[in-house]
C-alpha cells in the first residue's frame, strides 16, 4: 500500500466552514457572478457569465482550454477586474479582507525559494484569522515527512499537496481549486479528493476546475460547463449526462463533448 | 437568496485564533532569515564578501594613519560596511524579490491573505539581521586584526548607522525588483551595484581616483551614506583626506539618503501598482 493510498483513509476533521449559523447550505451565496464579461481587446475570455454557488455546495467548473475557467477564478480572487458585471465572494467584493476567508490553489502558483514546507504552511496559516495545527495539516496531506524539505526540492505531486495544505490551513469558508490534480497520479488524485471532500463536509464551499471528468462526476454536487466564456450547461452530474441526446447517460465525457463540440458517440 | 457577508467570529473546531499582525511580521522575518541561511550563494555574496574584501584591501595597510590620526583600517571598515549595505539592498530587495516575482510568488500572495507589505517587511527584517552580521564581522576583524579601537558608543553608532542604511536603501532594491523584468534583474543589479560601489569610494579612497569620480560621487546617495559612516568612525579632516573633498554637513548627507529612499519608494510603488493594474485589466 502506498503512502498516497494510506492518505485516502485519513479524514481531516470536518472543520472547514464549520460555523454553526452558516452550516445550512441555503444560508447564502458563496459566489455570485452576475453578467460578468472580461474582455482583452476583442477577445472575451468571459462573456456575460452568470454563476451562483450556494454556501456548502461543491461545484465543478468544466470546459475546454480557453473556456474562461481560470479567468473566472482570477475574477473571484480579485486578480482581475471584470470589464462588465458584478462579482461578489462571500457577499463581499473580491480581494481585500475577503481573501482571509478563501483558500485558493491557482494553476502554476508561484512559491518562494529556500523556504521549507512547514515554514510556508505555518506562515500562510498565520495570515488567516484562524489556523489549523500545521503538523496535523501536513500529516493529512501526506507531507509530514517532507516538512523540512524546501519548496524547490518537491516533486510535482508534493507541490500540489503543499498548495492544498496551504489552501486548507486557514480554515477557509470557500475553497477555489484551479485544476488541483493536474500533476497527480491516480492514487494521489483519489487521496487528494478524499481530503478535499472531508474538508468541505463541515459546510465550506468548494469550486474547482478540472479536465478529469470523472472527478467532476464523482466529487461535485453540480457541474457547470463553460464554452467561450459562457455557461452552456449547469446541472448535477447525472442529470447533465442524461440530458445529452443519445449519449450514454453514465458517460460524462460524452456529455461534455456533446456540449462543447456537438459531437456524440 | 441573500449573501452572507459576515466573517466568522467563532473559532472553528480544531483551529486556533491567530494574533495580530506583529506576530505575522515576526514569523515572516524568521522564515526569511532561515531561507537566507539556506542560500549559500546569497550568504557568501551579501554577508561574507564585504568582510573578505575588508580583510584583503582594508587590512594590509591598516596600521597607516590619516593626518588626524584615524587608522586606515578604521575608515576602510566603514567603507566596506557601506559596501555591504548597498549589496544587501540591491541583492536582497532587488534580485531576490525580482526572482520571487518572476516565479509568481508575489502574484500568489496577492490572491491570499498574506499582505504584500508583510512579505516586504520580512525581507527588510532579514536584511537588517544580515547587516548586523556584516557590521559585527567587520568589527571583529577590524578590532582583532586591524587594530581598530573605538569607544563603545562609536561602535554602537557604527552598527546603528550600518543597520539603518539597509532600511534606507531597501526601497532602492524594491525599485529594481519592480521596475525591471525579473529575468533581467540579476544583470541589472550587478550593472548597478559594482559601478555604484566603485564611484562611491567604497573600494578605493576617492582621493586616489581621478577627480571626475569625486565629482560624480557628490551626486550618489550611496556616497552620502558612506559619508555618514565615515563620519561615525573618523574625524572630518581624515574623512576629507579619504574622499578628497571636505565633507558636507551631516544633514546634507541625510537629506540625500532620505530623498533617495523616498524617490525609490515612490518608483517601486508606482511600478508595483502599474503591474497590478495591468494584470487586473
Amino acid at each position: 500500500m502506498t503512502r498516497s493510498t494510506d492518505l485516502a483513509h485519513l479524514a481531516l476533521p470536518s472543520v472547514l466552514g464549520m460555523q454553526p449559523e452558516l452550516r445550512d447550505h441555503d444560508a447564502g451565496l458563496a459566489v455570485e457572478l452576475t453578467g460578468v464579461t472580461k474582455r482583452y481587446g476583442d477577445v472575451r475570455a468571459v462573456d456575460s457569465l452568470d454563476l451562483h454557488v450556494r454556501r456548502g455546495e461543491v461545484v465543478a467548473l468544466l470546459g475546454p482550454n480557453g473556456a474562461g475557467k481560470s479567468t473566472t477564478f482570477e475574477l473571484l480572487l480579485g486578480l482581475l477586474r471584470p470589464t462588465e458585471g458584478t462579482v461578489q465572494v462571500l457577499g463581499q467584493s473580491p480581494g481585500g479582507a475577503v481573501r482571509a476567508r478563501i483558500g485558493a490553489m491557482m494553476q502554476g502558483a508561484g512559491l518562494p525559494e529556500d523556504v521549507t514546507v512547514r515554514e510556508l504552511v505555518r506562515l500562510i496559516g498565520r495570515a488567516y484569522p484562524f489556523a489549523l495545527d500545521v503538523d496535523d495539516v501536513l500529516h493529512r496531506t501526506a507531507l509530514a515527512d517532507r516538512a523540512r524539505r524546501t519548496v524547490t526540492n518537491l516533486s510535482g505531486g508534493e507541490r500540489q499537496r503543499l498548495l492544498l495544505a496551504a489552501a486548507l490551513v486557514g480554515v477557509p469558508e470557500l475553497l477555489l481549486l484551479d485544476e488541483p490534480t493536474a500533476a497527480l497520479d491516480v492514487a494521489s488524485r483519489r487521496a487528494f479528493w478524499a481530503q478535499a471532500r472531508a474538508s468541505v463536509s463541515g459546510g465550506a464551499t468548494l469550486l474547482f476546475t478540472t479536465h478529469h471528468l470523472d472527478e467532476a462526476f464523482s466529487e461535485a454536487d453540480r457541474v457547470v460547463v463553460l464554452l467561450g466564456g459562457r455557461v452552456v450547461a449547469d446541472a448535477p452530474p447525472a442529470e447533465l449526462a442524461a440530458t445529452v441526446g443519445d449519449a450514454d447517460p453514465d458517460n460524462l465525457e460524452d456529455a461534455f463533448l456533446a456540449l462543447t463540440t456537438g459531437e456524440t458517440r | 437568496m441573500t449573501a452572507t457577508t459576515a466573517a466568522r467570529t467563532i473559532t472553528p473546531p480544531g483551529a486556533r485564533r491567530n494574533g495580530g499582525r506583529l506576530g505575522l511580521v515576526a514569523l515572516q522575518v524568521r522564515v526569511d532569515v532561515a531561507a537566507a541561511l539556506r542560500n549559500t550563494s546569497f550568504l557568501v555574496g551579501a554577508v561574507a564578501i564585504p568582510v573578505l574584501l575588508y580583510a584583503m584591501f582594508g587590512l594590509p595597510n591598516g596600521s597607516d594613519t590619516f593626518p588626524e590620526g584615524t587608522r586606515v583600517s578604521t575608515l576602510l571598515m566603514a567603507s566596506f560596511a557601506a559596501y555591504g549595505v548597498v549589496s544587501l539592498a540591491v541583492f536582497t530587495f532587488g534580485e531576490w524579490v525580482a526572482r520571487e516575482r518572476g516565479r509568481g510568488w508575489t502574484r500568489t500572495l496577492s490572491a491570499g491573505p498574506l499582505p504584500t507589505w508583510v512579505y516586504l517587511a520580512g525581507k527588510t527584517g532579514m536584511a537588517v539581521v544580515c547587516a548586523a552580521v556584516v557590521a559585527a564581522g567587520l568589527a571583529v576583524i577590524g578590532a582583532l586584526v586591524g587594530g581598530v579601537r573605538l569607544p563603545a558608543g562609536t561602535w554602537a553608532a557604527f552598527a546603528a548607522v550600518t543597520v539603518a542604511g539597509v532600511v534606507a536603501f531597501s526601497t532602492f532594491g524594491f525599485a529594481i525588483a519592480y521596475l525591471v523584468r525579473p529575468k533581467a534583474a540579476a544583470t541589472i543589479a550587478n550593472l548597478v551595484f559594482l559601478p555604484l560601489s566603485f564611484c562611491s569610494g567604497f573600494f578605493f579612497p576617492l582621493s586616489q581616483l581621478p577627480s571626475v569620480l569625486q565629482d560624480v560621487a557628490a551626486y550618489l546617495p550611496t556616497h552620502h551614506f558612506g559619508q555618514l559612516l565615515w563620519a561615525t568612525v573618523g574625524t572630518p579632516g581624515d574623512v576629507e583626506a579619504l574622499v578628497g573633498a571636505p565633507p558636507s554637513a551631516t544633514v546634507v548627507h541625510l537629506a540625500w539618503v532620505a530623498g533617495w529612499f523616498v524617490l525609490c519608494g515612490t518608483a517601486a510603488l508606482w511600478a508595483a501598482r502599474r503591474e497590478a493594474a495591468t494584470r487586473r485589466g
